[in-house]
């Protein structure tokens, strides 16, 4: 099984391909009316405006720097509608395989920061997009779960 | 100095044609470098459309990551490319800078050259004109020696006359002792014929 790597905030952290529906390059996104703070706005998917999320502002660090390395990971999510958003994180630019893990520290108060990946010498952390979405957004973004691209 | 300014302007041209070769440079591998980076976001898209194929997408997968290497590859070139690139338009700029403050003082120079030019020329007619001068002077230096001559001539016979007059008085001088000499004698000769009352 393999994951996509990235950073945000100046950590490795890393997405079981499985959830990712596509990588996009990072664009202007569409404000976002009475958002919250990690959601930098909408962007166009298929037929559908999704959410994106900077994982830098999620961890209460700076937002995503605009690199070319800066991408879009469109992630796809079952709770329990599907549900589609998308993730801004820096330097994606390589998989690497999820071999053996550890929990590391528990972080009840952030459910999305899942195990550590041993095989890789930064130890990225697992995400868990499930978990991701604050919750104002999820309760609103489930209410009208007809995004599917 | 006037080809020196003309090498000048023609070593700042080709400079600056070495600048826009360099422009062009960075454009292609600025292309280069986005071919790349979409290489890369390719292959990472087809790595996790093979993921979802399982096993049959495991060849697939491979081939995803090589492209992937090489794509990687290409960027780190690129860069090291665009690197160079910058260090070549630095140099070439600091050139062009450097021909152009030499271009100015060659101007500079020139200008100052023609003003010498000039005052040379000024000096070398009024030095001319002196010339006509410079013989008046010889001409009356050579009367003025001639009239020293005949001065000096002159105080010759003066100095002969003095030493005459000289002479004539130191004989007038003995003349008048031997005369007061003469007269003491006539007086005490006289003295001996004095007849008392």
């Amino acid at each position: 099984m393999q994951a996509i790597a990235f950073r945000a905030a100046a950590m490795r952290f890393a997405l079981p391909t499985t959830q990712v529906l596509q990588v996009l390059p990072d664009c202007v996104t569409r404000p976002l009316a009475m958002a919250p703070p990690a959601v930098t706005g909408l962007i166009r998917y298929g037929r559908a405006l999704i959410p994106v999320v900077d994982l830098g502002l999620l961890l209460g660090k700076t937002a995503a720097a605009m690199r070319r390395s800066t991408r879009l990971l469109v992630v796809r999510i079952n709770t329990p509608k599907p549900l589609v958003f998308a993730l801004r994180a820096e330097e994606v630019l390589d998989l690497i395989d999820i071999g053996a893990k550890t929990g590391g520290v528990p972080q009840p108060r952030h459910r999305w920061l899942g195990d550590h990946i041993l095989d890789d010498a930064e130890t990225p952390q697992l995400i868990r997009a499930e978990e991701l979405l604050p919750d104002e957004l999820r309760a609103l973004y489930v209410a009208d779960a007809g995004n599917e691209p | 100095m006037e080809r020196l300014s003309s090498a000048g302007h023609t070593v700042a041209a080709r400079l600056s044609a070495i600048r826009d070769e360099a422009a062009q440079i960075t454009s292609v591998v600025t292309t280069i470098s986005k071919v790349a980076d979409q290489t890369n976001l390719l292959s990472i898209n087809a790595a996790i459309e093979a993921e979802k194929a399982g096993e049959q997408g495991l060849g697939f997968l491979v081939l995803a990551r090589e492209i992937r290497r090489l794509a990687d590859q290409t960027a780190v070139a690129t860069l090291d490319i665009e690197q160079m690139v910058k260090q070549m338009q630095g140099a070439v700029s600091a050139g062009v800078m450097e021909i152009d403050r030499f271009s100015e003082e060659v101007k500079s120079g020139i200008v100052s050259v023609g003003r010498i030019n000039g005052q040379s020329s000024q000096i070398i007619s009024q030095v001319r004109t002196l010339s006509d001068r410079f013989d008046a002077v010889n001409d009356g230096m050579r009367s003025q020696n001639v009239g020293t001559r005949q001065i000096g001539e002159a105080m010759t016979q003066l100095i002969d006359g003095a030493r005459q007059t000289s002479t004539s008085l130191r004989e007038f001088n003995s003349a008048t002792e031997s005369l007061r000499d003469a007269v003491t004698t006539l007086k005490q000769e006289i003295t001996q014929f004095n007849v008392g009352k």
